[in-house]
């Protein structure tokens, strides 16, 4: 992460986490927000209290990216640490959750283990899928906040996404 | 009303070990190889690139293998992996808060009346048939929100292996849009 990522990551953290719990809390049945949205509100509400001295959307979708990652594996492993914690075992199911994730907990936790092997060989793919994968970011979006071609994109994502695959051996 | 029957084991589905082999899976020389290798096949056209495996299969077969594989998935609008996004649904952790589970709200074939218990699996509500089809009340254990690969096929056998004795209190199994879920 780089400097001006860390300086914001603990205010970025608390409040998406906090945007969530909300929409969670106040939404009726069948409730699913997505990290898009989140990521945008969060950006107004953190401008307009002035806690954000970066105009630049663009740099903000970067980092908020990076952010959200870190919520969504943060929250799996606590929740499997609580899972494996007691003697009688915990049934989990939600099978809402499992289709709009398009993917086991398991799952998600490999990639994100997957990604710092990444990162080691093109840290621009890491940036990308953060983007996409973990906050749902439109190519558009992705290609404006890294100065590249949507088309450069679209091929980052393709072989980043072959690259994990071929890392988690599926 | 009966006791509920919970599925016994673990059933978290995890763990920690991937499929791909330690030495190659956190090697990032090996990984960068592969990238290049990558990305000078997709510049090519895609029926470029069977005979392009080939020539490198001379040389170095598994890396050939290792490629074949990751291209057969490139372009293909059928192949779910890492398809969607993650959802923030995700970050809901207190069973309940998301408001699926409240008195009257139904699920599968089931009204919920009240909440009978809570525990570490999750929640055991009283509720009744929607359609009235049986006029008695069931205790339906809701498991906790999550997922966890084999639930389904664990609730399953156990609906099974109960099925086979002679017991007067028959466990029903439903499945519906959201969850799985036992009835006694």
């Amino acid at each position: 992460m780089s400097g001006e990522a860390e300086k914001y990551f603990p205010l970025l953290y608390d409040e998406l986490r906090r945007l969530a719990r909300s929409r969670l809390a106040s939404g009726g049945r069948n409730t699913v927000l997505d990290t898009h949205a989140l990521l945008h509100e969060s950006f107004l509400r953190l401008q307009n209290a002035g806690h954000l001295v970066l105009n630049d959307r663009e740099h903000f979708l970067a980092y908020a990216a990076t952010t959200m990652r870190s919520i969504v594996v943060d929250h799996l492993r606590r929740r499997r640490a609580l899972r494996r914690g007691g003697d009688i075992s915990i049934v989990t199911l939600n099978t809402v959750v499992a289709n709009e994730l398009g993917s086991s907990e398991d799952e998600v936790l490999d990639i994100h283990d997957a990604l710092e092997t990444l990162g080691q060989v093109e840290p621009r793919l890491v940036q990308v899928v953060e983007m996409r994968y973990f906050a749902g970011l439109s190519e558009a979006e992705i290609a404006q906040a890294l100065g590249v071609t949507d088309r450069t994109v679209r091929r980052d994502w393709e072989r980043a996404r072959l690259l994990l695959a071929g890392m988690l051996g599926r | 009303m009966d006791t509920i029957a919970w599925p016994r084991g673990r059933l978290d589905g995890g763990g920690e070990t991937g499929s791909v082999s330690t030495t190659t899976r956190g090697d990032p020389e090996h990984w960068r190889r592969i990238n290049a290798l990558l990305t000078e096949a997709l510049a090519q056209p895609p029926q470029a690139r069977e005979e392009w495996l080939a020539h490198l299969a001379v040389s170095e077969p598994s890396v050939a293998l290792e490629l074949g594989r990751m291209l057969a998935r490139a372009g293909q609008e059928s192949d779910g992996f890492m398809k969607r996004s993650v959802q923030a649904s995700l970050l809901t952790d207190v069973e309940g808060e998301n408001g699926l589970e409240r008195p009257g709200a139904e699920i599968g074939p089931y009204r919920l009346i009240r909440e009978l218990g809570t525990g570490g699996m999750g929640r055991v509500w009283l509720a009744e048939r929607i359609d009235g089809s049986v006029h008695r009340q069931v205790a339906l254990k809701l498991p906790r929100v999550g997922w966890a690969r084999g639930v389904a096929e664990r609730l399953t056998q156990e609906r099974d292996a109960l099925a086979t004795l002679e017991h007067p209190h028959k466990i029903g199994r439903a499945s519906c849009r959201e969850r799985v879920f036992s009835s006694v």
